[in-house]
């Protein structure tokens, strides 16, 4: 828009075709915008000049749109953060550590989590490694004197819990170990031969109990009087009455 | 798109210690149960037997010489004869021997004569290898012995524990392939 149409064209006038252009006038404003069109030139540049101004925002906003598809990728975020809630809830504003130690630490637990994490993994697949999986070490080898009678192995603490071993035995057919847990002290007794082992729980018994063999009644060391629990023969469990002893 | 577990992103180590060890408990059950797949060539079904024998007449040592008293140990246990003279025990008598036939992996339980009951579970069974789950409990519940073992089905577990009156009790415990032993 030149000055020289500025000038000549008053602020009612422009306005008037401002809206005659934009298709806002009246049938009234219509008729006035047409008349001031045909008389005025000035009038005339004045439409041209918005003409070309409407052109040139038009064609930069068709080069914008065909250039970025703004609203599909809003789409896909909208998507993606749909599915993120799904997965992992909503999401929440937490509180912005601004600290830099509490920067540190924040990072420390994540880092403390996960080389637990790791340890832990390689905790359980060293405990749980399955047998046919070849092994990360060689299995600890206990060697039986057939010399000796009762032999305690090491098995941890055997009447607290489970001790993860695997022992294998001296001799052509091993027997292997995975673990053991009892409510006494273990022993691993070879045979002569040392093939073959007896697995021997140890546990202490009270020495003036009534006879579990007998299948007696005999008086306790409190005086009370109770019925041991009967081990029929074999002849007797054989028959198959296995509680036959108890009577 | 990869999810990373929520309590990673929330920064809980515990939780996150947590979620992975869950997930590595996963991928091993899954390792595991792969590797234990099992073979066509291999038996499906297995016979425990299962021999109570009462231990009696304590001696000072096991019979390792001729010194010592002699050993009576029933006929029907000279398979496990030598390996009974190593307990100091010079009397050695079965009270019964029971079997049972099942599939692998599947659980199982015997009562044994004083009460007791013996679970058990074979878990595989390849060339003449046997793993078998064992869990003699007491009358009470409480367990006497809780062992996994790998044994060749030629031998037998033997185990045994202390009984009142100086006696002990022994199990001996054989797992025989049913197409084997046909």
């Amino acid at each position: 828009m030149s000055t020289d149409t500025d000038r000549d064209l008053s602020d009612k006038q422009q306005l008037l075709l401002s809206r005659y252009f934009d298709g806002e006038c009246g049938l009234i404003s219509r008729t006035l915008a047409k008349r001031l069109l045909t008389a005025n030139p000035a009038a005339l540049q004045f439409l041209h000049s918005l003409q070309q101004h409407s052109d040139v925002v038009r064609t930069h906003s068709e080069v914008a749109e065909t250039s970025v598809d703004l609203w599909s990728r809003i789409e896909a975020r909208i998507e993606q953060e749909e599915r993120a809630s799904f997965y992992l809830g909503n999401r929440r504003v937490e509180e912005q550590r601004t600290s830099l130690f509490a920067r540190a630490t924040s990072s420390h637990t994540v880092l403390g989590g996960l080389s637990g994490a790791a340890l832990a993994a390689l905790a359980l697949f060293v405990v749980y490694q399955p047998k046919n999986i070849p092994t990360f070490s060689a299995p600890q080898t206990v060697a039986f004197n057939p010399s000796q009678g009762f032999q305690p192995v090491a098995l941890g603490n055997s009447a607290a819990g489970m001790s993860p071993n695997r022992f294998t035995q001296v001799g052509s057919q091993p027997m292997e170990v995975d673990w053991m847990r009892s409510n006494g002290s273990l022993a691993l007794i070879p045979d002569s031969h040392g093939t073959s082992t007896i697995i021997w729980v140890r546990r202490k018994m009270p020495r003036t109990a009534p006879s579990l063999l007998g299948s007696q009644l005999q008086p306790t060391p409190l005086g009370r009087t109770e019925i041991g629990a009967a081990i029929p023969t074999a002849g007797e469990w054989l028959d198959g009455s296995p509680h036959a002893g108890a009577k | 798109m990869i999810f990373l577990p929520r309590s990673l992103l929330l920064r809980k180590p515990i939780a996150a210690l947590f979620h992975t060890a869950l997930s590595l408990c996963a991928l091993h059950l899954k390792m595991s149960t792969s590797h234990a797949e099992h073979n066509p060539s291999e038996p499906t079904t297995v016979t425990i037997s299962v021999r109570t024998i009462e231990a009696s007449e304590p001696t000072r040592d096991a019979h390792q010489t001729d010194s010592g008293p002699a050993l009576k140990v029933d006929r029907d246990l000279t398979d496990i004869q030598s390996r009974l003279a190593n307990l100091p025990f010079s009397h050695f008598e079965l009270l019964a021997s029971k079997q049972e036939t099942l599939t692998i992996k599947k659980k199982n339980s015997i009562q044994l004569p004083n009460g007791q009951t013996l679970w058990f579970r074979p878990m595989y069974m390849e060339h003449k290898k046997v793993g078998l789950w064992l869990n003699w409990k007491e009358k009470d519940g409480s367990e006497i012995l809780n062992t996994r073992v790998h044994f060749d089905s030629n031998d037998a577990v033997v185990t045994g524990t202390d009984c009142e009156s100086n006696k002990g009790l022994i199990l001996a415990i054989k797992a025989v392939p049913v197409d084997a032993s046909k």
